[in-house]
């Protein structure tokens, strides 16, 4: 009885231990799922280095530099840069901005906290990159009312207008 | 004759002009190398 | 005695302020005709609403205030502060409306920090911004710049004396040639040509990162503007970190450095002066607080170990800190990276750097440089006092373009100045603390608000208190026209309530 108390207390004591030396716990959990932008920039200082997973909406441009290109994924907090090989980009077909909404892709990579490759850079080097989502146009609309408004408004305007003119005739 | 004076008067203000653009762009280069300088001094003398 | 100020002082005011904002009713075309040829027919819409709306509210405040009376300094410098206020609220309307914007406080946060070159925003899903949209947010850091006043003086306000008053309101006492008209037309002059300039160079870089010919332009144009104005928006969420290009830095760097030096230096420079580049106390103040400031930075990062190899130290640190020194905004790192990463030191030396700013009679904001060097020589004038013979008469001269005796007159504006700004950077600090911020951050995003900067530290967000974005704008507003304006405007105000009749 005195020993398996032993045990239970040495046991006990083991998992305290444990969880005293790794005080990452937290970060560990992450890496399971996709990470948030938020969390690459907070956390910098302990992802650097690792290998992360991504995913967001491709924004902007393709910047291609010849073998490479950077991208721009956000993940609508933060938009974070992708080093990647050219080719690995082939099947996007929507970049986000107004008229369209972006593919969304999920990025396997190493991330860099001050990358020394890019003059200090926070970006992730890819390893792959997937379309999970793909994107599509936005629909445009527009108020009639508005414009019903300001045709009224114009024509008010141009009456003012007249106004000004024939107050500045006085003498 | 009065319009050959006058263009060569414009000539010359565009002329100076031009010469103060590139002084002026010549100078933001020099405040670069300065900056480049400062930096490069405390990162050899503190590293 | 003060004199309450009568229905016709109130008149002169509401009638300029009228045409001001008829001027910016008619610059909202230029988004307008963009957001056609871009075939963006929900901005179009926006922006036929909003212009509409500015024109008629400024044509029924020239008919109200009907006359022909000319501007005496108080009616002028209450015009330039209020038309600023005034632009704020009509040109937010075209902001709110595109939907990119939590509140109509938002907006009208987002188009003072566009009017005063500040660069902080609060806009939401930027990268899903109209192109018209998002030019009309640049723009409006392009008349700012400028002065709405020199706008208006270009185009609207023929150049009477009343005219010059409102001009020096907008924080330019600087007459560069003799007549104002002519002094507006040249401060355009310089602005498109280096517009020209800049913008084919920005380009050439952006082609050269491979972007693609209309986004290489159209972004060039707006970060020049930007960049030029010392204001700091960018098309893009991520800033300047969105293009991951080397070129397009260095060539930001040159145009801010442009951007922050005195309209009057370019002249003198333009017209065959090219000595006054360095003999100008300006310019030389500029690189002894570059310097002094850099080195607090540098020595900050390289002792936190913050960068690993120099041409990463070097790019980032000197980036930040001509951004902030010549009080753009741009930036090169994402801006918790500041908090998380720089440290204490590396945000002290940067704060310093944005609290100096730029030249007088240029498009920055902040104490200015040559008043740093107007109190320097100051000092040093009165410890050489010290030490000469009791008899012996001394006289300390300041070259900016011509060589000036300094008096104690000089000094004496310096300071005022100098003690204004340092008191509106620390409203802005307690503000920043009392809504739960460290000193540090409180002050670092205070100073950017107050100096026109716009780098931010994390704190100016759409989810901050009201509270703190109202003192922001205020700082903004008091900062762009350097109190003098606002001064004579609270004098008014102040006349108005207890003055005698």
């Amino acid at each position: 009885m005195k020993r398996l108390k032993f045990k239970i207390l040495i046991f006990l004591f083991l998992i305290f231990a444990l969880s005293l030396l790794t005080p990452n716990s937290q970060l560990m959990t992450c890496y399971a799922g996709t990470i948030s932008s938020k969390n690459l920039i907070e956390r910098a200082n302990q992802i650097d280095g690792r290998r992360v997973t991504y995913e967001g909406e491709i924004i902007g441009a393709i910047m291609d530099r010849g073998e490479y290109s950077w991208i721009n994924v956000s993940d609508s907090n933060n938009a974070i840069g992708i080093w990647c090989k050219s080719d690995m980009l082939k099947d996007i077909k929507f970049i986000g901005d107004y008229k369209q909404q972006g593919d969304i892709l999920e990025i396997k990579g190493i991330f860099n906290r001050a990358c020394p490759e890019h003059n200090g850079e926070l970006d992730i080097h890819a390893d792959s990159v997937k379309i999970i989502k793909a994107g599509f146009l936005t629909p445009q609309k527009f108020s009639k009312r508005n414009l019903k408004i300001s045709a009224i408004l114009f024509l008010a305007t141009a009456f003012l207008m007249l106004l000004v003119r024939w107050r500045a005739s006085w003498k | 004759m009065r319009d050959k004076i006058k263009t060569k008067i414009l000539a010359k203000s565009v002329l100076k002009g031009v010469l103060g653009i590139g002084a002026e762009i010549l100078l933001t280069l020099v405040f670069i190398s300065v900056g480049v300088v400062v930096c490069l001094l405390w990162w050899s003398i503190i590293k | 005695m003060i004199l309450r100020p009568d229905l016709d002082d109130y008149k002169v005011i509401g009638y300029y302020i009228g045409k001001l904002i008829v001027g910016i009713g008619l610059l909202m075309s230029i988004p307008l005709v963009m957001a056609l040829a871009y075939g963006e027919m929900k901005p179009a819409v926006d922006f036929v609403f909003s212009m509409s709306l500015t024109l008629f509210a400024g044509y029924l405040l020239t008919l109200i205030c009907y006359t022909k009376k000319d501007l005496a300094t108080m009616h002028a410098m209450s015009v330039a502060s209020i038309s600023w206020v005034a632009a704020m609220f009509v040109s937010a309307v075209p902001l709110f409306l595109s939907g990119h914007y939590l509140s109509y406080l938002d907006a009208c946060f987002e188009a003072m920090s566009g009017y005063a070159t500040t660069g902080l925003t609060l806009v939401t899903n930027l990268d899903h911004m109209a192109n018209s949209h998002n030019f009309w947010r640049h723009l409006m850091m392009f008349v700012g710049g400028q002065g709405i006043v020199v706008i208006a003086l270009t185009f609207l306000i023929k150049g009477t004396a009343g005219a010059f008053r409102m001009y020096v309101g907008e924080a330019r006492e600087e007459k560069i040639l003799p007549n104002v008209i002519a002094t507006a037309r040249f401060i355009w002059l310089v602005s498109i040509v280096y517009l020209i300039i800049g913008s084919v160079a920005l380009s050439i870089s952006g082609l050269i990162g491979g972007l693609k010919a209309p986004k290489a332009i159209f972004d060039a144009v707006c970060l020049f503007i930007a960049a030029f104005d010392t204001g700091g928006f960018t098309p893009q969420s991520q800033n300047i970190l969105f293009y991951h290009n080397i070129y397009l830095e260095a060539i930001t760097v040159s145009v801010m450095l442009l951007g922050a030096m005195n309209f009057a230096l370019h002249y003198a420079v333009w017209t065959g002066n090219k000595r006054e580049l360095y003999k100008n106390i300006e310019i030389l103040t500029l690189f002894i607080t570059m310097a002094a400031t850099l080195s607090i930075v540098s020595s900050g990062l390289v002792v936190r170990g913050v960068y690993t190899n120099a041409v990463s130290f070097v790019s980032k640190a000197f980036y930040q800190l001509i951004s902030g020194h010549t009080g753009t905004g741009y930036c090169t790192l994402y801006s918790r990276q500041f908090v998380n990463e720089w440290g204490q030191l590396g945000m002290l030396g940067l704060t310093l750097a944005m609290a100096i700013g730029g030249s007088v009679c240029s498009t920055t904001g902040a104490i200015k440089v040559l008043r740093i060097g107007i109190i320097y020589k100051a000092l040093r004038q009165d410890v050489k006092k010290l030490i000469i013979p009791d008899t012996a008469v001394l006289v300390q001269k300041v070259h900016n373009i011509k060589d000036i005796i300094l008096d104690d007159k000089h000094v004496r504006s310096a300071a005022i100045i100098l003690i204004s700004y340092i008191s509106l950077y620390l409203v802005g600090t307690i503000a920043g603390m009392l809504c739960g911020n460290s000193l540090s951050e409180a002050s670092f995003e205070s100073v950017s608000a107050a100096a026109n900067v716009g780098l931010s530290c994390g704190i100016t967000s759409p989810s901050m208190p009201a509270l703190l974005k109202i003192v922001y704008m205020f700082q903004m507003w008091a900062g762009r026209l350097e109190f003098i304006a606002i001064f004579a405007l609270g004098g008014m105000i102040l006349a108005t309530l207890k003055g005698k009749k």
